[in-house]
């Protein structure tokens, strides 16, 4: 088994007086090392707030939460050495240029590859004369990944990274990320609501519901899993289907779309079977799964 | 005119316009029995500035805001920004007669310095054409309060009398003439500014200046000197030895408003700048007798800046806590190098300020100043700062206002004990709670988060 990287337990979040607002009510999560893990959930899941207390930025209101072993509030420089941090708001001083800001952060690091950030500059068209001040929002948040990514972290964690940037540049990101994540030593955690994005780099998925963990998989098994069954038969289909693991059910007449988790072929034969039905089984793509996964 | 004075009747239509409205007349009424008082009880002097602070914050900005909006041409308000600076000196200008109006009342001579500062600052504005945040209105009215503290060792009189003593200014006593001058001027000067907002337009120096001045903040329009410096700093930012002096120095040139590495710089400035004060004063005649005070007011000033700027930095945590550095070496260093910067900085102006106590022109030497006020004046920012950076770091309104409050009656009480003698008194308190604050803060900051 690979060595886990990051490791929550039990972690509960809340904010107001007297934890009037509960954000994240028992999160338990370890990610291991080399996995691309996507985080998704709605406005709202907590997905910030999950990052912020697996990085140490905010402090739990219960449960453990550790990095490389330690405990994330009181990293070591060593441990952070070892992270890079992409937030979802980012602050740079205006006044310098971009070529400034990168020697300015990579001053800090001990393995800074200025030949990777300056690869990767050239690739993303950002000018390194520009003072950080004139940058556009996409180009600000182009410099904040150059930023997280020039020591070659050994833990990525990309809070909305391609929010604010241009098709030709996210795929360049990607690329980027799947550069980094082709390394089996690295481990990236990508928070975004572009679950294109994720389909094309994540291995492993985790969907965020209520304040716990929904969903904690591989996305080829949540892929295999999660299916949409369109049942054609000559009688009335019943106004409910009682089948474990159904998350969605639409019904038109003598039609049905039913949508479930752990769709087998045992499961299609009982259903042919039981309504003289024609089924047909479709795959979803990770935005209908993710639809479907927060109708019920 | 009248349909633009219609316009400005009109912007009241909301109920909160009347609760601010409300709130001023209250404070009219509330502000004879607030003087009505001791000097030596520290909670009606607490009492008195927040009232004036409502008086300048609140109805003079607010007036100056409508007066602003209703009278600049509909297209020249579409300029980002457009006439703040005029709104902020308008303000400035209505503040300033209720503040002399109050003064008068106790048949006290303004001090001239007080009006010449305000004068200068409200001019610069126009020139810079300052760009409108809460920082510089607020610093400009501390600026005011600060200025009239000498006033406050005085006895204040009921409003009734106070109408009396205006009376015998006007008709008889010949020494409060100079105070019916200021009022004039400032009713004059606030004319010129609405006079000025009316003809404003998007090719206005004023407005090409707050323009430029955008465009600085946004990095587009630096000047090369600038540029130079801060290439000079990046510099030795990148050849500090270790993560926590870089910190240190990222967060000097970013936190600390004035030269604190130069503070011999600082030193000779301030000390130019109180001798140009005193000649011009004397000049007109006037007396120059708190230079001293209020260049160390002006410190004070500093350090509140400097203090906030926590406020950006606090901002960016979600970075810094994320750069390889443990988390109580970041907030140690960039905390020790704020107190310490505005320790060295304050004992530039602590200096300076007395040796223009001591000599108010370079040809009037007055004998030696007395050492201790000043020192007692340049202890209190170490309170400042703490109060200031455990309201930073709360993330409670309600405590922020509540710190707000005891940090501004601290200050009052500590000037109020040094304007009566016991400036030793001052500088151990003052040092001693100083420093068991900041300490405090400091594990405050050890526990903040980057939300």
């Amino acid at each position: 088994m690979s060595e886990v990287i990051l490791e929550l337990r039990g972690v509960h979040k809340s904010f107001g007086r007297a934890g009037a607002k509960p954000v994240l009510t028992g999160v338990d999560l370890a990610i291991s090392r080399g996995r691309v893990l996507g985080l998704l959930g709605k406005n709202g899941a907590g997905k910030t707030t999950l990052l912020k207390c697996a990085l140490g930025l905010m402090r739990m209101s219960a449960g453990t939460a550790t990095i490389f072993g330690e405990d994330s509030w009181n990293l070591s420089a060593e441990a952070k050495a070892r992270i890079g941090y992409v937030p979802q708001k980012l602050e740079f001083q205006g006044w310098l240029k971009v070529r400034q800001t990168l020697a300015y952060f990579g001053s800090f690091y001990p393995r800074w590859n200025g030949v990777l950030v300056e690869l990767l500059r050239e690739r993303w068209e950002l000018d390194a004369e520009a003072r950080v001040g004139t940058l556009s929002a996409g180009q600000v948040q182009k410099l904040g990944l150059l930023v997280a990514m020039g020591h070659e972290p050994e833990l990525l964690v990309l809070d909305e990274p391609a929010a604010s940037l241009d098709p030709e540049a996210r795929r360049a990101f990607l690329a980027a990320v799947v550069d980094i994540a082709a390394d089996w030593r690295r481990t990236v955690i990508l928070s975004t609501h572009l679950t294109s994005d994720l389909e094309r780099v994540a291995t492993d998925i985790v969907i965020l519901k209520n304040g716990t963990v929904f969903y904690d998989g591989a996305m080829d098994d949540l892929k295999e899993s999660v299916r949409s069954l369109v049942v054609t038969s000559d009688r009335a289909l019943p106004s409910r289907a009682d089948i474990p693991g159904v998350l969605a059910y639409e019904i038109m007449g003598n039609h049905a779309v039913i949508t479930l988790a752990g769709v087998t072929p045992s499961l299609v034969d009982e259903l042919e079977r039981t309504y003289k039905a024609d089924v047909e089984v479709r795959d979803l793509t990770l935005e209908d799964i993710f639809v479907e996964m927060h109708r019920g | 005119m009248v349909e633009q004075l219609k316009r400005v009747l009109a912007t009241y239509s909301r109920p909160m316009h009347w609760l601010i409205v409300a709130l001023g007349l209250y404070v009219t009424f509330e502000v004879p029995g607030g003087m009505n008082v001791s000097p030596q009880r520290s909670f009606a002097w607490l009492r008195f500035f927040l009232l004036v602070f409502v008086i300048g914050g609140g109805v003079g900005v607010f007036v100056g805001d409508h007066l602003a909006s209703a009278f600049s041409p509909a297209r020249a308000r579409l300029v980002p920004r457009l006439a703040r600076a005029h709104f902020i000196v308008v303000a400035f200008l209505t503040t300033s007669v209720a503040v002399a109006a109050i003064h008068i009342g106790n048949d006290l001579p303004l001090n001239p310095a007080a009006r010449l500062g305000q004068a200068g600052i409200a001019v610069a504005m126009v020139l810079v054409g300052v760009t409108f945040t809460w920082g510089p209105i607020s610093s400009a009215f501390v600026i005011q309060i600060l200025a009239f503290l000498p006033f406050l060792t005085a006895h204040y009189e009921p409003l009734g009398e106070a109408i009396d003593a205006l009376g015998k200014a006007i008709m008889i006593n010949g020494r409060s003439s100079a105070v019916l001058s200021v009022i004039l001027l400032d009713c004059l000067g606030a004319i010129g500014v609405v006079n000025r907002v009316r003809r404003v337009h998007e090719e206005s120096r004023e407005i090409v200046r707050a323009a430029w001045i955008l465009d600085m903040q946004a990095g587009r329009a630096w000047p090369q000197r600038a540029l130079n410096r801060l290439d000079h700093l990046l510099a030795a930012i990148l050849a500090a030895p270790d993560a926590a002096s870089r910190l240190r120095l990222e967060f000097r040139k970013a936190a600390v408003p004035m030269a604190a590495g130069n503070s011999l710089s600082t030193m000779a400035v301030v000390i130019a700048g109180g001798w140009a004060l005193g000649l011009g004063l004397r000049f007109f005649g006037a007396p120059f007798a708190y230079a001293g005070y209020i260049m160390l007011g002006m410190f004070l000033l500093f350090v509140l800046f400097s203090g906030l700027s926590l406020l950006d930095w606090k901002k960016r945590l979600q970075w810094l806590l994320m750069l390889p550095i443990r988390r109580r070496d970041l907030i140690g260093s960039v905390g020790s190098e704020l107190v310490s910067s505005c320790a060295r900085s304050g004992l530039a102006f602590a200096v300076a300020a007395w040796v223009l106590q001591s000599a108010s022109t370079p040809f009037a030497v007055e004998g030696f100043a007395p050492v201790w006020p000043i020192l007692a004046m340049w202890s209190l920012q170490f309170p400042l700062l703490a109060f200031l950076s455990l309201g930073i770091v709360s993330s409670i309104a309600f405590v922020r206002v509540i710190l707000a409050i005891i940090l501004l009656w601290t200050m009052l009480v500590g000037l109020g004990m040094t304007a009566a003698g016991e400036s030793v008194t001052v500088v151990v308190l003052a040092s001693l709670i100083g420093a068991a604050l900041l300490l405090a803060s400091y594990f405050f900051w050890l526990d903040v988060e980057a939300n």
